[in-house]
């Protein structure tokens, strides 16, 4: 049998040796590849606000019902702090992002019951600074406001 | 299966090798992936707090079932407005459409809230989200296929007085609140 030039590589004599080499190699491409990509998922998963986007919008959401349940005036400091996120108050309800997910859709929402005989803010509180920015909420008879407020 | 042994058969006798090797490293890839899906938290249960918070509302918020004082403008959260309480038996009601309004989002929380008058030992029944409320209610009772798991229900029940005109009466206010968790 007569093998071409180019494939020698695979048929020669020594071509076994080399073939468990290029199979060794390929090996460990993938499993580097494979490793890459889930390092790359982890760091993701870490580093991602998906659950702060939940926590914040729901619990805000909880909170605007409970001043709603409040019999006379309220004023109260949000404690946690919201880092990055923007709040975006809505009609029925408090939608958080962080600025590049405008457009990729990454904003999480949740519903809160409004009462109609008080007016409620609509508005967006962006952060003053990162890790300092808190919201800070008051309700009377004017209606229930929402601020952003900068922690000293 | 001895040609794989052969010079001609290396290559494709390392393909067959290869293959379990594959398997493995896909099934490995997978774990980690299903792993780090069920130990990173992506769904919060507040259910209880919700229907807590409702309740809650209900109850002491000056514009809902308590009886509020006109002149003084104050709140009395302890004594319900069987004026108000009775007006709330039609659906949609004020509870619906001004007071705990959730304009589009309707299908999260509902109540009932059955109000007895221990003196008269009259029942009267008021409804918040009345039609998700019926609607859920079955789904409360583990029986009920498809039923549990898709809404929690919460009960809480209060001494109260009523004030019917001008006259005050013991009473007993309950209140279950269902909430749609799925």
């Amino acid at each position: 049998m007569v093998y071409k030039r180019g494939s020698s590589i695979f048929f020669s004599k020594k071509a076994d040796a080399d073939i468990d080499l290029w199979f060794n190699f390929f090996e460990l491409m993938i499993v580097f590849a494979a490793g890459i990509t889930l390092w790359q998922l982890v760091n993701d998963e870490s580093k991602g606000t998906t659950y702060d986007k939940l926590y914040f919008s729901r619990d805000n959401a909880m909170l605007v019902n409970t001043l709603y349940s409040s019999p006379g005036d309220i004023q109260y400091d949000y404690p946690e702090k919201t880092g990055r996120l923007i709040f975006d108050f809505k009609q029925n309800k408090i939608e958080v992002y962080e600025d590049y997910e405008v457009q990729e859709g990454g904003a999480i929402s949740y519903p809160f019951a409004e009462d109609k005989t008080y007016p409620m803010y609509y508005g967006t509180i962006k952060p003053i600074a990162a890790d300092k920015t808190m919201l800070e909420y008051s309700k009377n008879k004017n209606g229930v406001i929402v601020n952003g407020k900068d922690i000293h | 299966m001895a040609k794989i042994f052969t010079k001609t058969g290396t290559v494709s006798g390392h393909v067959v090798l290869w293959i379990p090797k594959f398997i493995y490293l896909i099934i490995a890839f997978l774990s980690v992936i299903f792993l780090l899906r069920i130990l990173v938290v992506t769904q919060i249960d507040s259910a209880e707090a919700e229907a807590r918070i409702l309740i809650n509302r209900l109850i002491y918020s000056p514009n809902d079932i308590s009886y509020l004082d006109a002149d003084t403008n104050r709140n009395y959260p302890g004594i319900i407005d069987y004026k108000k309480f009775i007006s709330l038996e039609n659906f949609p009601n004020e509870l619906d459409t001004k007071t705990i309004s959730y304009g589009q989002y309707t299908n999260l929380i509902a109540a009932k809230l059955i109000l007895k008058n221990s003196e008269s030992n009259k029942e009267d029944v008021a409804f918040y989200n009345k039609e998700n409320y019926e609607f859920w209610e079955p789904r409360i009772l583990s029986t009920v296929k498809g039923g549990t798991g898709s809404v929690k229900s919460f009960a809480e029940q209060k001494y109260v007085l009523i004030k019917e005109q001008n006259k005050l009466s013991s009473g007993l206010l309950k209140i279950q609140v269902i909430v749609r968790t799925g």
